[in-house]
């Protein structure tokens, strides 16, 4: 999975501010936003579906969602991928609600080592995937979410505030929450 | 049990190419101008559609280019003409119908309902009144039809006001967080007419006259208000006149809710307003050991409270005031005055080296010791207890009144109004106020059911009484937490709509004002059988 490369500066969400609003103007102009995010929005969704052609269907919607509501959008201080994210979550949730599927969560064995190092005490824990796999099927879906940003796509707590319209500092609580709760199931 | 996630462990990684391969914004651009399906007049679009995206209709891809051609022609010969006829006979009220105006209720099965009106004859014009007191005054000839040619006979009205936040709900009011979040509502109407049901409009020659009756708090001032009409085609709310308004009723004076203070200031001022029948204690008998006499010579009968023990009373200080240098000097002048119940402040000077010197002590009355003296005091104390105990259930029983008075005030605090304003085209009018919403009142809320897991909610709805305030925010479903503007101080009522259209209602927090993070718990309303329920549980 990949992982974040979110260095955003002041000067570069300003920047970008100006170029969504030509794209404001002149919808054509949304081509720069949409090959600069295309990327990271497919694999945002194919870590969601771990299905390809789905996958490009629910980018495509997004995008065209996006460029619908362009006129809608209002910069607020933080970088506008934050709110192509959200309105992809939308619409994988929509996917999956519309269709009446089961919600796909893609885990990695290596993300067992990268949870681990997050307890200083884990020589008392037994984090292994078979138990993951049962502790992921007890938490409600906006864990799943944080879980996911956080350790599966290594994301770092400003990036996940502004994708869940929170602040940083709430971001760290629910994070830190959740790994309490896990914790739980995992002591040996 | 079913699992609740479909968990795949080691999915295939897709490399940036695989990726790039479904990237194609020329497609999206005209899927894109295919939902929009008109370009701007400035010709800003102008972004090619790729050759495998279909761009044009079926049936011209068939006929080729020569029929469109040939459609086009008669179109814009009918539009010619149509054209001359408007100009001969009538001016089409374009605008009128771009702004045609159809409201989405929020809940589908229950709509505010519109009230018929009928002008029985458009040529003569009618005063038509609403069972709420309203009135519009149609003058003669005050109707066209969509090519602009008047209307004559019978003209019906569909009307309807929203007079309070439920009405707006109910009828799905366009007042969206940071597009008309802070336009008050004093009054509103939605008027729209038609004749054998197609819509009429209003000649653009003629205004209708509106008396529309309203309610504001009753300590808001109504010379400061303005009248707006919401633009369909802007999506907002557009300012178009002062609003002319006349108090026609008025209910007591409003108290704001936080004027009635605190269980303490309450008993303070219950206890000040009962001052005078509070009863006396009696003047206790002897020296307590941490006293002594303060002998001075003072007329009693110049103290109504100490008239009636005549000369059996003397003055104690607390030993700790006075010593030996106390009594040494002879002091020219004394004064004495009540100080509290059963106390007094006397105050003693002299002179010494040229300087005045001031020495103030807190005396209290106390009874020479008798047998006679300690048997009334015992008689006294009893009477004295008795009638504090009456009097202390007085204070409290006025405490009570005060509260409940204030309650009273706050249902009753509105005063009828009637805004009188004219329209020039049919839709939705507002009469009212925009009201400075600040940053600062923006807070993060997050929404949780009864067994306080996160919730997420479609739409948020609030209303604040206090500024007659109704705005609402969409939110994505995943959302568990967004930022709105609220005013924690107010009397507010806030209540959702989730995904499965069940109208959730917020039990209200009592949080202190700086604190930006609110948790509201959500609780679905019960038993929404009708208009009338909604009205019962969004009614505060």
């Amino acid at each position: 999975m990949s992982i974040s490369k979110y260095t955003v500066t002041e000067k570069a969400m300003q920047d970008e501010w100006v170029e969504v609003q030509q794209a404001q103007q002149n919808p054509a102009k949304f081509r720069v936003l949409y090959n600069r995010y295309y990327e990271s929005i497919f694999r945002f969704i194919y870590n969601r579906t771990v299905d390809e052609t789905l996958a490009a269907d629910l980018t495509s919607e997004t995008f065209l969602k996006a460029m619908n509501k362009l006129d809608k959008y209002v910069f607020k201080g933080v970088p506008f991928s934050a709110w192509l994210f959200r309105i992809a979550s939308n619409e994988i949730a929509q996917h999956f609600r519309k269709n009446k599927k089961t919600r796909v969560v893609a885990l990695e064995e290596r993300t067992t080592h990268d949870l681990a190092d997050e307890y200083d005490d884990n020589e008392d824990l037994d984090i292994n995937l078979k138990l993951l796999k049962n502790v992921i099927q007890d938490l409600k879906p906006s864990e799943v979410e944080l879980l996911e940003l956080r350790f599966f796509e290594k994301r770092p707590f400003k990036e996940i505030a502004n994708i869940l319209d929170i602040t940083e500092n709430n971001a760290k609580v629910k994070v830190y929450r959740l790994l309490q709760k896990m914790k739980k199931r995992f002591v040996k | 049990m079913k699992d609740k996630y479909n968990i795949k462990i080691n999915p295939p990684e897709l490399s940036s190419e695989q990726i790039s391969k479904h990237q194609n914004f020329d497609a999206l651009f005209a899927q894109f101008q295919d939902a929009a399906q008109t370009t701007p007049d400035d010709g800003s679009l102008k972004e090619p559609a790729p050759d495998n995206v279909r761009k044009f209709p079926a049936w011209m891809v068939k006929y080729g280019t020569g029929a469109f051609i040939a459609v086009a022609a008669s179109l814009l010969l009918v539009f010619m003409l149509k054209q001359m006829v408007a100009s001969v006979e009538g001016v089409v009220p374009a605008h009128q119908i771009d702004e045609l105006l159809a409201l989405q209720a929020p809940l589908s099965d229950f709509q505010l309902s519109f009230g018929n009106l009928t002008v029985q004859n458009a040529e003569e014009g009618e005063t038509l009144e609403y069972h709420s007191g309203s009135k519009i005054i149609v003058p003669a000839s005050a109707f066209v039809d969509e090519k602009g040619l008047p209307v004559k006979g019978k003209v019906d009205i569909q009307y309807r006001e929203f007079n309070d936040h439920v009405d707006m709900f109910l009828a799905g009011v366009p007042k969206e967080l940071d597009k008309h979040q802070n336009l008050q509502s004093v009054a509103m109407m939605e008027i729209k007419g038609s004749q054998n049901g197609n819509p009429v409009f209003l000649n653009t020659d003629k205004t209708l006259d509106v008396e529309l009756r309203g309610k504001v708090i009753s300590n808001f001032p109504t010379n400061d208000l303005d009248v707006f009409v919401y633009s369909t085609k802007k999506d907002a709310w557009d300012y178009k006149a002062d609003d002319v308004v006349e108090v026609i009723a008025k209910d007591q004076v409003f108290i704001d809710s936080s004027s009635l203070g605190s269980d303490a200031e309450l008993l303070a001022k219950a206890k000040a307003s009962l001052a005078s029948s509070k009863p006396l204690e009696p003047i206790k008998v002897g020296v307590p050991e941490n006293m002594q006499v303060f002998d001075f010579d003072i007329n009693i009968a110049d103290f109504p409270a100490l008239a009636k023990y005549d000369q059996n009373v003397q003055f104690i200080v607390e030993k700790s005031q006075v010593n030996d240098q106390t009594f040494a000097p002879e002091w020219n002048s004394m004064d004495m005055k009540e100080n509290g119940e059963n106390k007094f402040l006397l105050v003693l000077s002299r002179e010494e080296n040229g300087e005045k010197i001031i020495e103030e002590f807190d005396v209290y009355p106390a009874i020479i010791a008798t047998d006679l003296s300690e048997n009334q005091y015992r008689k006294d104390l009893e009477k004295y207890n008795a009638k504090f105990t009456q009097w202390n259930a007085d204070v409290q029983a006025a405490v009570s009144q005060m509260k409940m008075e204030f309650n009273n005030n706050l249902n009753s605090g509105w005063a009828q109004i009637v805004n009188k304003f004219s329209i020039h085209r049919f839709g939705l009018w507002n009469c009212g106020q925009k009201v400075e919403m600040m940053d600062e009142l923006q807070i993060n809320a997050n929404f949780v059911n009864e067994y306080g897991e996160d919730l997420a909610v479609d739409k948020l709805f609030i209303s604040n009484k206090n500024k007659q305030l109704y705005y609402f925010s969409q939110f994505n479903l995943n959302d568990q937490t967004t930022t709105v503007k609220y005013h924690p101080k107010d009397n507010n009522l806030i209540w959702a709509i989730d995904e499965n259209n069940q109208l959730l209602v917020a039990d209200m927090p009592n949080v202190p004002a700086d604190d930006k993070q609110f948790t509201f718990q959500m609780k679905p309303a019960a038993f929404v059988k009708s208009e009338e329920d909604i009205r019962n549980v969004l009614t505060f």
